[in-house]
């Protein structure tokens, strides 16, 4: 069932909706929460979530690409729930990880930059990534995005992993650098 | 927190990128049994000679895989094989191509296989033991375009088509077959095959070997192929090491020896000061104005971290036991043998060690070093002692301190990831008169210490390690509060604790130990568990006890025993501690256990 017939079931507001969505995308979901969480049954209720999410929302919305609102949706409630188990206990997953390597890209300079919102946020990473060669932004938002471990990423371009870290050192780097040139403090 | 606007960010860039990472879906990968999956690759081959025999008596054109392969296209792959759905006998086998599909690269074909028992029994029992017995093969090498990848290129990425395959001649009572096989390198490779030979890379595909039935009445068998090959650089000129090289243990003597003079490839360095209390240089030294790294070659060419290194990680620690070091790659390979001098903030690096990486040994595609005897600084991948100074007393109390910072996988806070240390306590033990040979190897020292089973070195029997920890700053970093927990949540983690005999233990991942009651065989650890769980604020101390037993008495080499604990928390603990071994009767080590436990 192409994203069209899916979107009309749930216009429809046809319970099928969400188990069309669970057929065509429910790996996809997992794979997303499964990479913050660690967690089988964590992601399985992550992508349950997902799903009552979207329900909730669609419609009146109608996303012009389902399967990257779906995503989107699964990784923001994943990174909550993470947020929310944090705060609890410690466990494991890519987050952390990620978020230390993100943090290289932070500019040290103190005072000159300017504090931007989100939206500019959004709009200066979504240049940087226009500005990368094709692969290093797919393993930049493998990891980024996706959350996604380095060895799956090696794995999965058929790259070794030491390259892959390469890889994303140099987009970090690069991200730093638009940063700071523009003047940014997050 | 700043990285985490960066992460949530992210979560709202274009769709286009998204899409573009998503991950592949992976072909589901059916069961089949061993002993089927070898059939089925057996029969596979009988396939495909079938079927390039089939297409010649078919009146196909009549053209090598290998040709087919370069010039396949979309618009005229149907061209180049026989009709879908149509058949072709040949010596009593029936091969129908069911369907066919060309990317313009790799050829996707099904064809159904069917012959009469009579003319060809095929029975599980032929292929038992792996192979096909009976089957006579011979090779006939058909290569229509060499790939060549010139040794001084340095180009990455490199990616050159080789076109040809290995055509197999299989008879079998005495029916005639001929069977193509794909060629990489100068091997004859299996399904799915990625592998690398002097810095090139092979990938060779092939697919979807599936029998759907086999029986005795009617052997039948449907299976799909294709092929690809690609032959692809994927980093400047170097040589991987040996298998049994990165494989070994980092400070395998053999590592050593097999780096010594021999190819050269230092893009991946890691300069240190050597162990125990090596400095690179005093860091009141460091400058703002002089670059951290710079190295000059004898043709006066200057590398700084603005021209050519990118540095990962580097440490001038404060403490008399830390070990200095900068951890670097390269933009294009150096010649190790022709560096002037190394500078570090200016001043000039007089002695030292120049390594690969240690995670760079232990990967597929390291390079050798190249380590030339005359060089401005010692070149060695072992680390060597090359002083050690100042242990605290006699009393059985010893400090020890951070050495240096792992992050793993598993670990979830921050906080946690940064205090994941490998402590180390070196015996206490003063070297002096240090001897070296010309490759920085420690040849000679004298030593003074003392010999006490608590200290200078443990005799065989069980032990209870007494530690404690003190929790001296609270930073859990919490990535989304934002804020700090108001605790430290610690536990022994179960990745390094070790005994050894040797100069310098070696911590092994997932080797380790939690329980209270360990085993060590020298510095193998036998049972790994988690120790303890629980929660301390900042200036709480807990004592830890974790039992082991020295299989053997800890004698030979430099007289000390090193002991490493590490431990996972949200908060830093890195000020002194005490640490005690105290010997025990075997019989009473848990008793006195529950005993201290309780206390």
């Amino acid at each position: 069932m192409d994203d069209n017939q899916i979107l009309d079931l749930y216009w429809r507001r046809s319970e099928n909706a969400i188990s069309e969505t669970a057929n065509k995308y429910g790996k996809y979901c997992h794979y997303i929460a499964y990479n913050i969480l660690r967690d089988n049954g964590d992601s399985e209720e992550c992508v349950n979530d997902t799903y009552l999410k979207a329900w909730e929302i669609i419609p009146p919305h109608r996303p012009n690409r389902l399967s990257t609102f779906i995503g989107k949706i699964t990784r923001n409630l994943a990174l909550n729930k993470y947020k929310h188990y944090t705060a609890q206990k410690r466990g494991s997953g890519q987050v952390s990880l990620a978020l230390d390597e993100l943090q290289e890209c932070l500019s040290t300079n103190n005072g000159m930059e300017k504090v931007i919102d989100d939206l500019t946020l959004t709009d200066v990473l979504n240049r940087f990534l226009a500005s990368l060669p094709s692969e290093i932004r797919k393993v930049f938002m493998r990891r980024y995005w996706y959350l996604s471990s380095i060895k799956d990423i090696a794995d999965d371009f058929k790259i070794s992993e030491s390259k892959t870290k390469m890889m994303l050192l140099r987009a970090r780097k690069e991200l730093k650098k638009i940063l700071e040139k523009e003047g940014i403090a997050l | 927190m700043k990285n985490e606007r960066i992460l949530y960010n992210l979560g709202k860039v274009d769709d286009k990128y998204i899409i573009e990472a998503a991950p592949e879906k992976k072909p589901v990968k059916k069961h089949i049994s061993v002993k089927w999956g070898i059939i089925a690759a057996c029969l596979c081959i009988a396939v495909m000679s079938v079927g390039i025999g089939s297409m010649a008596s078919a009146g196909a054109l009549n053209k090598s895989f290998g040709q087919l392969f370069h010039t396949l296209s979309e618009s005229n792959y149907e061209d180049m094989l026989f009709d879908i759905n149509k058949s072709a006998t040949d010596n009593g086998v029936t091969v129908t191509l069911t369907q066919g599909m060309c990317d313009g690269k790799a050829l996707y074909a099904i064809e159904k296989i069917e012959f009469d028992p009579s003319v060809l029994t095929l029975t599980e029992d032929m292929f038992a033991d792996g192979n096909c017995p009976n089957w006579e093969i011979s090779n006939v090498i058909d290569v229509k375009k060499t790939a060549a990848l010139p040794k001084e290129d340095l180009a990455v990425d490199m990616a050159v088509e080789m076109v040809g395959g290995i055509h197999q001649v299989i008879e079998h009572n005495k029916h005639s077959m001929t069977v193509l096989l794909i060629y990489g390198g100068d091997d004859i490779v299996d399904t799915d095959s990625n592998f690398f030979e002097d810095n090139t890379e092979f990938t060779v595909h092939q697919r979807n070997v599936q029998p759907s039935s086999f029986n005795g009445d009617k052997n039948y068998i449907e299976c799909s192929f294709d092929l690809t090959f690609n032959i692809k650089r994927s980093e400047p000129n170097y040589y991987t090491l040996p298998e049994e090289i990165y494989q070994t243990d980092y400070y395998n003597e053999a590592l050593d020896k097999s780096l010594a003079d021999v190819t050269i490839n230092p893009w991946f360095v890691y300069f240190s000061s050597g162990t125990g209390t090596g400095k690179i240089l005093d860091t009141s030294l460091k400058s703002d104005d002089k670059p951290s790294l710079e190295i000059t070659l004898n043709d006066g060419t200057v590398y700084t971290e603005e021209k050519g290194i990118h540095i990962h990680k580097d440490y001038f620690g404060k403490d008399y036991d830390q070990t200095d070091f900068i951890e670097c790659d390269f933009d294009t390979p150096i010649d190790v043998a022709n560096i002037k001098s190394i500078k570090v903030y200016g001043h000039e690096l007089k002695k030292g060690i120049v390594a690969p990486g240690k995670e760079r040994v232990m990967s597929e595609d390291r390079g050798k070093l190249h380590l030339p005897a005359n060089s401005p600084v010692e070149f060695s991948n072992k680390f060597t002692q090359v002083d050690v100074v100042d242990y605290e007393g006699s009393s059985g109390k010893i400090k020890y301190r951070v050495n240096s910072v792992e992050i793993y996988d598993n670990i979830f806070a921050t906080g946690a990831d940064k205090s994941i240390v490998d402590f180390e306590r070196l015996e206490r033990v003063k070297f002096s008169n240090i001897k070296y040979d010309d490759k920085g190897k420690l040849i000679k020292s004298d030593y003074s210490g003392t010999y006490d089973s608590k200290t200078g070195r443990l005799a065989k029997g069980y032990y209870i390690l007494e530690f404690e920890v003190e929790v001296t700053n609270i930073d859990a970093n919490n990535m989304f509060s934002g804020g700090t927990f108001d605790y430290a949540n610690t536990y022994i983690f179960n990745k390094f604790f070790s005994a050894c005999q040797y100069d310098r233990y070696s911590t092994r991942t997932n080797k380790m130990v939690g329980i209270p009651m360990v085993y060590l065989k020298e510095d193998e650890v036998k049972r790994t568990q988690q120790y303890g769980d629980f929660r301390l604020k900042k200036g709480q101390t807990r004592k830890l006890h974790l039992g082991f037993l020295m299989t053997d008495n800890n004698a030979g080499g430099p007289e000390q025993i090193a002991l490493s604990v590490g431990w996972g928390s949200s908060a830093d603990m890195e000020e002194y501690k005490t640490i005690d071994y105290t010997y025990f009767n075997a019989t009473k080590i848990i008793e006195e256990f529950e005993n201290r436990k309780e206390k």
